[in-house]
């Protein structure tokens, strides 16, 4: 028994340290991307812009997949029983969701586009069902690149 | 066609509060609603318990009656003496004590559901009249009379049901578990109330009550010579000048004569203790 109880305050310690450390590179790694990619915009707008003629429209996909350590699970077990909103949740969906729209964009800098248009998340939990076992989530945006036709230029 | 996306500031999509502020926070907000759910079963569990009837409580005691040990002179001496205890308690007629004696160096007594006592060799040898065994028996009957045992019983079965179905974990026993029967808590009301009661027979037993609070010496010399491990029998608090404080003063109030003869132990006691 004390040992399930150490073993439990051991993951949890381990879960917040490294848990922090790796959800404070990850932002790091974001805020400097975002900056880099702000000169390709992505947009939810589904219509076409004026001169559209000129470009050519494909898909662009950006998929993650994190996972909640344990400590962040276990905040979200106590958020459970006393209701209110899961705040040890918000960091995790809030990188997953930039994350994928990065990737979207890489992939859209990537074909040379110049705007992405009809921009759309989708979210999914993976693991569901699992119990007690520590949960994931996976973002995918997607959206239309437009890449300027080159026989145009 | 003039697209752009602004830099949005960080963190308007998560919440500022640092996560291991929040984290103690709802951890002592949940340790505050399991304290005060258990303080309320315990409360709640215990006045049903001692709602059950009697025969219904040695029902439940039934394992004990297989368990009666040959009849020594030794048991017979305790068991008169319980019985003499019994009597000076006025305890009502259905509450019939039986005295189980272990040979065990243990020093403890304990009294359980059934109106069953408990006697360890251990404790026993230690005794220096029968003023004081009778003192101990009758804090023992005192349980047996309040119904301290089912009440006991009845608070860890609410509570530990009730952090069953709170915390969602199964593998806790109910009830029955001999643990659960022969390491029950009183709480210090229960004991100091068994101890004035106990005190209060031995005096219309014997006409006074010399003798009786050597019992407490005995065990504060036990929890002296081993500081951590106190005797069961002061286990529930360590606090036992308390309870002698308020023994002495019961005696000052009701003015009980305290310099009259004691009656020694049976000059073969030791001998049967050693016997087992």
């Amino acid at each position: 028994m004390s040992l399930q109880i150490l073993l439990f305050l051991l993951l949890l310690v381990l879960g917040y340290f490294i848990g922090s450390y790796l959800e404070r590179k990850h932002y790091r790694s974001i805020i400097k991307r975002e900056a880099a990619l702000n000169v390709l915009p992505a947009v939810a707008s589904k219509i076409l812009p004026a001169g559209s003629e000129s470009y050519e429209q494909t898909l662009v996909l950006g998929n993650v997949t994190i996972s909640v350590d344990y400590f962040k699970r276990f905040l979200a077990t106590l958020h459970n029983f006393f209701g209110g909103s899961v705040s040890s949740y918000e960091t995790l969906l809030d990188r997953a969701r930039r994350e994928a729209l990065l990737r979207m964009k890489q992939e859209a800098q990537r074909l040379n586009a110049d705007l992405v248009l009809n921009v759309k998340y989708e979210t999914a939990s993976i693991y569901k069902g699992s119990g007690s076992g520590v949960g994931s989530v996976e973002v995918l945006a997607y959206g239309t690149a437009m890449i300027p036709k080159r026989s145009a230029t | 066609m003039k697209y752009e996306n602004p830099l949005l500031p960080e963190g308007i999509n998560t919440s500022k509060s640092h996560p291991l502020k929040t984290f103690f926070t709802l951890i002592m907000g949940l340790l505050v609603v399991l304290i005060v759910s258990a303080w309320l079963l315990g409360i709640g569990g215990g006045y049903l318990a001692s709602k059950i009837p009697y025969s219904q409580e040695k029902r439940l005691a039934d394992n004990y009656a297989e368990a009666a040990a040959p009849k020594t002179e030794l048991l017979d001496y305790l068991q008169t003496l319980a019985d003499k205890v019994s009597s000076a308690m006025q305890l009502p007629s259905e509450m019939k004590i039986t005295v189980h004696y272990v040979a065990d160096d243990v020093e403890n007594a304990f009294a359980t559901i059934g109106g069953n006592i408990f006697l360890y060799k251990g404790l026993l040898e230690k005794l220096p009249n029968e003023n004081a065994l009778a003192m101990l028996i009758g804090h023992e009957i005192g349980h047996v009379r309040h119904r301290d045992p089912i009440i006991s019983i009845g608070q860890s079965a609410a509570i530990s049901t009730g952090m069953m179905l709170l915390l969602g974990s199964t593998d806790t026993g109910i009830l029955g578990s001999a643990g659960l029967l022969t390491q029950m808590q009183f709480s210090r009301e229960m004991e100091i109330r068994s101890d004035e009661t106990g005190l209060t027979a031995i005096e219309s037993l014997y006409g006074h009550v010399n003798g009786a609070l050597d019992l407490y010496s005995v065990l504060e010399a036990i929890s002296e010579s081993s500081p951590f491990e106190p005797p069961q029998f002061f286990s529930t608090h360590p606090v036992s000048e308390t309870r002698i404080k308020e023994l002495v003063e019961l005696i000052d109030a009701k003015k009980w004569r305290q310099s009259m003869p004691i009656t020694p132990l049976p000059d073969k006691f030791s001998v049967w203790l050693s016997e087992g």
